[in-house]
């Protein structure tokens, strides 16, 4: 003979990912992921079309005598032209690209004029007109001073960031891509346990109003109905996450191996860090444990879908939170408000896990914070075992404050 | 026969002196029936009475506050409720799921195995009329033929104890005959029904014993016949010839076809009229004390209860 939970939990399970609403959602991350690459896919052509090397030829007359060489960078050539009619007679036959004419007063002024042909848009040369300062760089400089230093005051600085740790030693790893892992994690957890915990207290009203209860709890225990359902429902988000987290790392494998899109090389390191992985399943597991008892308590009091969807925000809105001070987490992540956020139940998961996505969470919070949240987790249980125990067969009308919380304290009504 | 007989151990279902209390109100005080082999026990009593809280204890859904239940002799655990088949009267099923799905999984919950309860979910829906459904969801289907798919699973598991709360609501006439013929199989299989309805002519019809509660307690138990003799009124019926004339004793007579209807004054004994009509020479082709229906009991009952 079966173990009835273990029924009960298979049952939710099968139920839940035959769901219209639970597959359209599932599917909907992977899909927006490949709309994204074909988006990004049809920019990168456009842009590597926009960019076919061609020839560009800029004149320039020069008043300032300064200026007597053709110069050349790749496919930019700068070349002198004997006076400004002349140029302007070879831009508008575009025997020339551009046209620039340097004043006799240029270095005391720094002024250029640029002519161009009237035309709509922003005005401007794109490429050739950022040589231009190279070109006026070099050719003021060259022969003034050594080769070396002339190098030095065209490219002043190659900035390379080195990061200490709180000790003053350098950090062998620097900030690593992959970790935008948990951040992506945090978000797809919240998104499953909200899901998932939905779909508890969704299928228990819709228990209630079809009557289906009472035939249930003639044939096993509210306790082995509210854990199977909580059981069966983890085992859901826990798929779909691994699917979501599976699906992209498949799809990054994909195209790096196919070559179709020159995708950053770091992407590769998607994948987490494997010791940080099981606490990261950990917070998922006691998140939607936490999140799932408190909806199906819901679920148990209230009467109708509909009654509970409108109590839901009540639950749903604190477990947002983090997400609001995204930037002051990332930004300072062992401070007060990170660490507050780590603590409180309702935002520890996904605080958490934001933290240790940027290496941000000592083992200390670690500790007190997965200690808050399992403890938080079983006192979410109780209540929603004392509530299936009171409220499944309470049918059109809701208790009052004060019987449920006789019922919290003394059990069953 | 009026006050709650003691419970005996070795019924299919024997609920022994339970007490419940909701808030400050006592739904069910000191509740005593028995459910034996082979019969069909009525449970009956006006709305609020505390029939569904005694049903709902005696399934194990509801812990009684005092008092105790024991199912096929043993007393109530999570495992007597594979014994046990209950079609409850506010009913309905998961509405998008197939037929199948449904059934396998109340089935495996009753502990059978998902393709057992399947194979005896085909066998029932087909003695139903369902089988051309079988594969349909519950949402398409009518209120009646849901609520026979709502037997199927009531009944798949093959339990000794058969509880049905209103079982013919919603019911057209020829899936009444059908579901009536399915209890008395039932009963005389030997199994053991309860069949909670407020519909008295079925308990006529259908029921070996009857348990009456009221206010949470049980105000009658007996067979049906015992029940209605208790119960009998103050009216004879008479066939006979020539037209009965000045008897003592009747109050009013009134004429039905050919049946004389004799409404006896206080005091006065069926015999006594018996003795007036052969005195007088009259043809007696009839002569029968009218026993009170169920229902006429039922109001008189709780009527009574009322006016006190």
């Amino acid at each position: 003979m079966k173990n009835k939970l273990t029924i009960v939990a298979r049952n939710e399970f099968w139920a839940t990912v035959k769901r219209r609403s639970f597959i359209i959602t599932t599917a909907l991350f992977p899909a927006i992921g490949l709309l994204a690459l074909a988006g990004f896919a049809i920019f990168q052509a456009i842009d590597t079309a926009d960019d076919e090397p061609e020839a560009t030829t800029v004149g320039y007359v020069d008043n300032s005598s300064l200026f007597t060489d053709v110069w050349q960078r790749s496919l930019i050539t700068y070349e002198p032209v004997p006076d400004r009619e002349a140029g302007v007679q070879a831009l508008l036959a575009e025997d020339l690209d551009g046209l620039f004419v340097i004043p006799a007063d240029y270095l005391a002024t720094g002024i250029v004029e640029r002519i161009q042909e009237r035309q709509a848009g922003i005005p401007g040369f794109g490429g050739a007109d950022l040589m231009l300062e190279q070109f006026l760089r070099e050719n003021l400089v060259a022969g003034q001073v050594p080769p070396d230093l002339q190098e030095r005051l065209l490219s002043p600085a190659v900035v390379n960031t080195v990061e200490v740790d709180p000790e003053g030693q350098p950090v062998d790893e620097p900030f690593d891509v992959g970790r935008i892992f948990f951040v992506l994690l945090s978000f797809l957890v919240l998104m499953s346990v909200f899901m998932s915990a939905g779909f508890f207290q969704e299928g228990l009203s819709e228990e209630k109003e079809t009557r289906v209860m009472e035939i249930l709890l003639s044939s096993t225990t509210p306790k082995d109905l509210m854990l199977g359902k909580l059981f069966g429902l983890a085992v859901v988000g826990l798929a779909q996450v691994a699917f979501w987290m599976v699906f992209a790392t498949a799809l990054i494998a994909g195209v790096q191996a196919s070559g179709i899109l020159d995708l950053p090389p770091e992407l590769e390191l998607v994948m987490p860090p494997l010791a940080l992985l099981p606490v990261g399943l950990l917070y998922f597991v006691l998140g939607y444990l936490f999140f799932g008892a408190l909806q199906g308590s819901l679920g148990a009091v209230t009467s109708s879908h509909r009654e509970a969807q409108q109590m839901t925000v009540a639950i749903i809105m604190p477990g947002i939170v983090p997400f609001w001070f995204l930037a002051p987490v990332l930004g300072d992540p062992e401070g007060t408000l990170s660490r507050v956020l780590t603590f409180i139940p309702f935002t520890a998961p996904v605080t958490a896990l934001l933290r240790m996505g940027i290496d941000g969470i000592g083992a200390l919070d670690l500790a007190i914070s997965l200690g808050i949240l399992t403890v938080s987790t079983l006192l979410a249980v109780l209540l929603a075992l004392r509530f299936f125990q009171a409220y499944l067969l309470m049918y059109g009308q809701r208790p009052g404050l004060r019987h449920m919380v006789r019922t919290v304290v003394k059990g069953q009504a | 026969m009026t006050a709650a007989q003691p419970a005996t151990r070795t019924a299919a279902l024997a609920v022994d002196g339970i007490w419940k209390r909701f808030g400050d109100n006592d739904a069910v005080r000191d509740v005593s029936f028995a459910a034996e082999h082979g019969q069909v026990l009525g449970v009956v009593g006006p709305n609020g009475a505390g029939k569904t809280t005694s049903i709902r204890i005696a399934l194990g859904i509801l812990a009684p506050d005092r008092g105790g239940v024991h199912v096929l002799g043993k007393p109530l655990a999570q495992h007597s409720q594979e014994h046990i088949g209950y079609l409850p009267e506010e009913r309905g099923l998961y509405r998008g799921r197939t037929i199948p799905d449904t059934l396998a999984f109340l089935g495996e919950l009753k502990g059978l195995d998902r393709s057992e309860a399947l194979r005896r979910a085909d066998s029932w829906l087909e003695r139903f009329g369902m089988a051309p459904h079988r594969s349909k969801k519950v949402g398409e289907l009518s209120h009646g033929m849901a609520q026979l798919v709502q037997f199927t699973a009531t009944l798949m598991h093959d339990p000794a104890l058969v509880v049905l709360d209103e079982p013919f609501s919603s019911l057209d006439p020829v899936n009444v005959r059908l579901i009536k013929d399915v209890i008395l199989d039932l009963r005389n299989e030997g199994r053991a029904l309860v069949l909670c309805t407020h519909q008295m002519h079925q308990v006529e019809e259908l029921c070996d014993r009857v348990v009456m509660i009221d206010e949470g307690t049980v105000v009658l138990d007996g067979s049906v016949d015992e029940i209605k003799r208790s119960y009998r009124g103050d009216t004879v019926a008479v066939v006979c010839d020539p037209a009965p004339n000045g008897l003592d004793g009747v109050a009013d007579i009134r004429k039905e076809n050919q049946t004389y209807m004799m409404r006896m004054l206080p005091g006065t004994t069926p015999r006594s009229i018996l003795q007036q009509l052969l005195g007088q020479g009259c043809e007696v082709e009839r002569f029968e004390v009218v026993l009170p229906s169920m229902e006429d009991v039922f109001v008189k009952v709780v009527g009574s209860r009322r006016e006190e």
